[in-house]
């Protein structure tokens, strides 16, 4: 079967599948309802200096459980009611008074986001009977699609011609980054309960410091064992952000400290509406290999931007997306021999969703693909034709445990694979 | 998988200590340090397609009988020798030579006995100064590869020619034939490594065929090392085979010669090893070692930098798709080397205009 046949079937499927579940949804599914917290079903607010507001025609109050610090947002039932805003579709298939679909159900949506929506993004949603947010994020995918391709074909119209080479691979990176994404999207949004994962720090912490160890194996370089130390202090739009890593069993170690001005979302004592944010991000970064006597010298310059999905669809809720862009020059000196210049392509995208809903907590997951080809994860290496292009992959978790303190897990796969876990401890920051 | 995906190159790495060696009922080959691959192998006859002007194999069969050994890629004057196991030489006559650069001899095998032949070309430990060329990237302008073969021929005294991967566009069988064919018209041996686009089918096709990706030998007081640079790393097992050609190297010219760059000198485009920390510790170890010249294609232009104080040399002209507005087009490096000055020379020939 041809690509083009093979997609228009399964669109069919999906949209058989999503109409089934559309007739399925007058029937209300009652016994979802009573598992549901309040803040699940109206699921969407907005924060204005700690007061709530209306949105979306729906009557919102914000009630604060005195006892588990838990933020609560209920809803009135004037059509305001989680997944029948924006048109009705929200996390699918509920109907009037119902919010939540099967688990039967449930799992056909997610499976749909699988298969097909591997290759037709947002066919969880369709499955679902959300047509509005799985359009949107097929229409994404396409987006990703032709932008990959226009940075392909840019490419080999230049032969990679140096003159043009940042806007064509930024083009490139960034729509493999849209291509992807969505399907993520897809998968969380029908995946969750409504309301989503968590919530985001709409108030961000002026002070964060962490401590953790770092196992990095790599085929070439001896070290296995790293420190790795951190703060980061926000004053205003400005963040300060220092981070050490140290091998505790090689002479080999990485300093660095950013600077950034966020222009738009959390600040310390300030309000946003949601986690989303846009900033700028400068820094300067020495590697030290000592063992090999060299060092990487190395000073950046990026601008970032993350977006809360819940201002895209209301099933997305507590996921975002984030990229930036950016570039670096620096200089590679080798002990002794020589100093030359060089210079790094920085881009990377995410997707990753907030977790836990109570007041103080805080806590964040994120999947990304990260451009650099320095630092200890650098580049993919991979089998056939096409390895050293790729940059890495990413996974980085944070969880707030008890007040300020909380965890860190990250890991990395490029050239080499960086896993380990920090303490984190937080000063200020609040839902 | 992942652990398997970091050693991309490893496997190429490990097949290279199984190439020069065959072996079939009642008769073993065997060439030294796998200077040559044994392309075929049969009763009373064996054929190997060289990777160094010098080689040394040793044939064992369990008859008396004579034997046709064919050595393809040799550089035209070469000369064979019977090595007997006192050490006493004995010159062996071309049978047949239907190309410059194809040669047939017949030695005779007393059964149960190892019997050694030295192939070497009469000039090999001559320190006056000799010419050879380099070029890289050919890739789908195979049809057009004479063009560049002619321009290279009006150079007579070029010894043979390097060449820094890419031959092919996806290292098929029947491309890699092709690629012989168009290169056995030259009147001189060409010793290659291989490129990312030799992986597209069988990553080791190009080792049974061409030999060791990952090589060295010495002729006329320069070093030459090949390294198997086409996943965008090197072996972890090569990085112990090249401490020790830096060392049999630091006395006289070195260069080193690998497809990807370890560093792209546009390093915004990083057509170059996917970490920068491990080119880095490359390059470190190339400077130390003693490294004149190090030369790299896979980027379709051409380039002179330093890389760790290195001179460096990209040169990527051999055809396939050019980058434009360079002001290069198709090209291929005439280098000249002067051993007992210890310097290179190096020119870029054009073969067609940008």
């Amino acid at each position: 079967m041809k690509p083009m046949r093979r997609a228009v079937c399964w669109m069919a499927v999906v949209w058989m599948v999503g109409h089934s579940v559309s007739v399925e949804a007058q029937e209300p599914i009652l016994e979802s309802q009573s598992a549901l917290s309040d803040s699940e079903l109206c699921g969407e607010e907005e924060h204005d200096g700690g007061q709530s507001r209306e949105r979306d025609g729906g009557q919102h109050k914000e009630e604060r459980d005195e006892e588990d610090g838990r933020l609560d947002v209920g809803c009135s039932a004037e059509g305001g009611d989680k997944g029948q805003d924006e048109g009705g579709e929200g996390k699918g298939d509920e109907g009037e008074g119902s919010e939540e679909p099967s688990v039967g159900r449930r799992t056909l949506n997610v499976v749909a986001s699988v298969v097909p929506g591997v290759v037709v993004h947002g066919a969880g949603h369709m499955a679902a009977g959300d047509w509005e947010t799985g359009t949107l994020l097929l229409a994404a995918e396409g987006a990703g699609l032709a932008m990959a391709v226009g940075g392909i074909a840019g490419l080999a119209v230049t032969g990679a011609s140096s003159d043009l080479i940042v806007p064509f691979a930024w083009l490139l990176i960034e729509g493999a980054g849209l291509l992807l994404v969505p399907a993520l999207a897809d998968l969380y949004g029908v995946a969750t309960p409504a309301g989503g994962t968590g919530l985001p720090q709409v108030e961000a912490p002026w002070l964060r410091a962490e401590l953790g160890y770092r196992y990095i194996y790599s085929p070439i370089f001896a070290y296995r064992n790293f420190t790795v130390a951190a703060a980061q202090w926000r004053w205003r739009g400005l963040r300060i952000e220092p981070e050490a890593w140290v091998a505790t069993d090689d002479d080999n170690n990485r300093l660095r400290v950013m600077a950034a001005w966020r222009f738009v979302g959390p600040r310390p004592g300030q309000r946003a509406t949601d986690g989303s944010f846009v900033e700028i991000e400068g820094g300067y970064t020495r590697h030290r290999y000592g063992t090999e006597r060299f060092s990487e010298n190395t000073g950046e310059f990026s601008g970032a931007g993350r977006l809360d999905l819940g201002r895209v669809a209301t099933s997305l809720q507590g996921s975002f997306v984030e990229t930036s862009l950016g570039l670096a020059m620096g200089a590679y000196t080798y002990d002794g021999i020589a100093t030359e210049s060089t210079e790094l392509l920085l881009a990377r995208f995410a997707f990753g969703f907030y977790t836990g809903h109570s007041r103080d907590g805080w806590g964040e997951t994120s999947v990304y693909y990260d451009h650099r080809h320095d630092g200890y994860a650098a580049g993919l290496k991979i089998p056939g034709l096409g390895s050293g292009n790729a940059g890495h992959f990413g996974l980085q978790s944070t969880s707030a445990l008890w007040e300020g303190l909380g965890l860190r897990f990250h890991a990395e796969s490029g050239s080499s694979h960086v896993v380990g876990v920090s303490m984190l401890y937080q000063l200020g920051g609040e839902r | 998988m992942l652990l398997g995906c970091m050693n991309v190159a490893q496997e190429r790495a490990r097949f290279d200590t199984t190439v020069g060696q065959a072996s079939i009922e009642g008769a073993t080959v065997e060439v030294e340090e796998g200077r040559a691959s044994v392309r075929s192998l049969e009763q009373g006859r064996v054929e190997v397609w060289a990777q160094a002007p010098t080689l040394t194999l040793h044939l064992t069969a369990s008859q008396t009988g004579v034997w046709e050994v064919v050595a393809r890629n040799m550089v035209s004057d070469v000369e064979a020798f019977q090595v007997t196991d006192t050490g006493q030489e004995g010159p062996l006559e071309v049978q047949s030579n239907p190309l410059p650069t194809v040669f047939t001899w017949n030695v005779t095998a007393v059964a149960g006995e190892r019997v050694t032949l030295r192939l070497e070309p009469p000039d090999a430990v001559d320190r006056g100064s000799w010419q050879f060329v380099m070029y890289a990237d050919v890739q789908d302008r195979i049809d057009d590869v004479q063009d560049i073969y002619e321009t290279m021929q009006t150079f007579p005294d070029v010894r043979f020619g390097l060449i820094s991967g890419d031959l092919t566009e996806e290292g098929s069988r029947s491309q890699l034939e092709r690629f012989q064919r168009e290169m056995e018209t030259l009147p001189f041996p060409c010793y290659a490594t291989l490129g990312n686009h030799e992986l597209g089918v069988d990553e080791h096709l190009f080792q049974r065929l061409y030999g060791r990706v990952n090589a060295s030998f010495g002729y006329r007081g320069v070093r030459f090392t090949l390294l198997d640079s086409a996943s965008a790393t090197i072996a972890p097992q090569v990085h112990g085979w090249l401490d020790g050609w830096l060392d049999e190297g630091r006395d006289g010219l070195h260069l080193v010669m690998m497809h990807i760059p370890p560093l792209d000198p546009v390093g915004f485009r990083n057509g170059a090893f996917a970490s920068r920390s491990e080119a880095n510790a490359l390059l470190a170890k190339l400077a130390r070692g003693g490294v004149d010249m190090t030369v790299y294609g896979h980027v379709h232009s051409y380039y002179t930098f330093t890389n760790a104080g290195i001179e460096a040399f990209i040169s990527g002209g051999g055809g396939a798709i050019p980058q434009r507005q360079d002001g290069v087009g198709r090209h291929f490096l005439l280098v000249e080397a002067y051993p007992d000055q210890e310097r290179f020379t190096t020119s870029m020939i054009r073969v067609e205009p940008p």
